[in-house]
């Protein structure tokens, strides 16, 4: 039952759904912050790359830092 | 003439409150509808969705202290999910005949998480990789986020800032407000 048991997933399942959480973080940050409600969309598209891509850094770097030591 | 600004800690209490019980309520007590519909959603759909995956445990306050303080910035939501997860323990350890919290310390309280954590397999409640990860850092962070909307909400009360449109409308009304 929903909301009363949890789910099974795979790792790769809970890896995508980084995704929506960043998405969601991206959105109300910029709800908050933009000027104007115009700006919005947009706004939130490249803060979610932004993270997006910080955060692929950052599993490169680690990644990298595992291997190697 | 211009009349020196005033704090309004009347609506910048009444935004930051409503903003903690209900995502986004503040910033529509502001006039602010539309953002204050989007926190609400993207917040509430947060935790949630959280909830969602990983069940009525992962609201923790006995085996996740602070993920739980995180979850609680949620408001309602947040207070909904702990009383659910009161209830379903309360229900857990009485069946068990065990006290509904762990002793402090001693070896009872290691029986008392054996018997706990067994009963909580058995009858599958308990969280697992990766589902306790993901569902505790979507409700966390859903808690996190509206931190930042409360703040926002008291800091537009106390200019007294109400609808849409920039927060001070030119440089020289913000120097005048800081001084």
């Amino acid at each position: 039952m929903i909301f009363e048991y949890p789910m099974e997933m795979s790792p790769s399942t809970a890896l995508s759904l980084v995704l929506p959480l960043c998405a969601a973080v991206a959105v109300v940050y910029k709800a908050v912050r933009v000027k104007t409600l115009r700006q919005l969309p947009l706004q939130i598209l490249w803060l979610w790359l932004y993270i997006f891509a910080g955060l692929v850094v950052l599993s490169v770097v680690f990644y990298l830092l595992q291997v190697w030591t | 003439m211009k009349t020196k600004w005033q704090p309004n800690y009347g609506w910048a209490f009444a935004a930051g409150v409503l903003a903690w019980v209900i995502p986004g309520a503040g910033h529509v007590l502001l006039r602010r509808s539309v953002r204050g519909v989007i926190i609400f959603l993207c917040v509430s759909g947060l935790f949630w969705g959280g909830m969602a995956i990983g069940g009525v445990f992962t609201v923790d306050p006995v085996r996740e202290e602070w993920w739980f303080k995180g979850q609680l910035c949620t408001g309602l939501s947040g207070i909904i999910g702990w009383q659910r997860q009161e209830q379903v323990r309360q229900g857990i350890t009485a069946s068990l005949n065990i006290p509904a919290l762990p002793p402090r310390s001693g070896p009872s309280r290691d029986s008392w998480w054996a018997a706990y954590t067994k009963e909580l397999v058995a009858r599958k409640l308990a969280l697992s990789y990766p589902a306790d990860g993901v569902a505790r850092a979507y409700t966390g962070i859903a808690g996190m986020v509206n931190v930042m909307c409360i703040f926002d909400a008291f800091m537009l009360g106390l200019l007294g800032k109400k609808g849409e449109g920039p927060v001070l409308a030119t440089d020289e009304e913000a120097k005048e407000a800081v001084e």
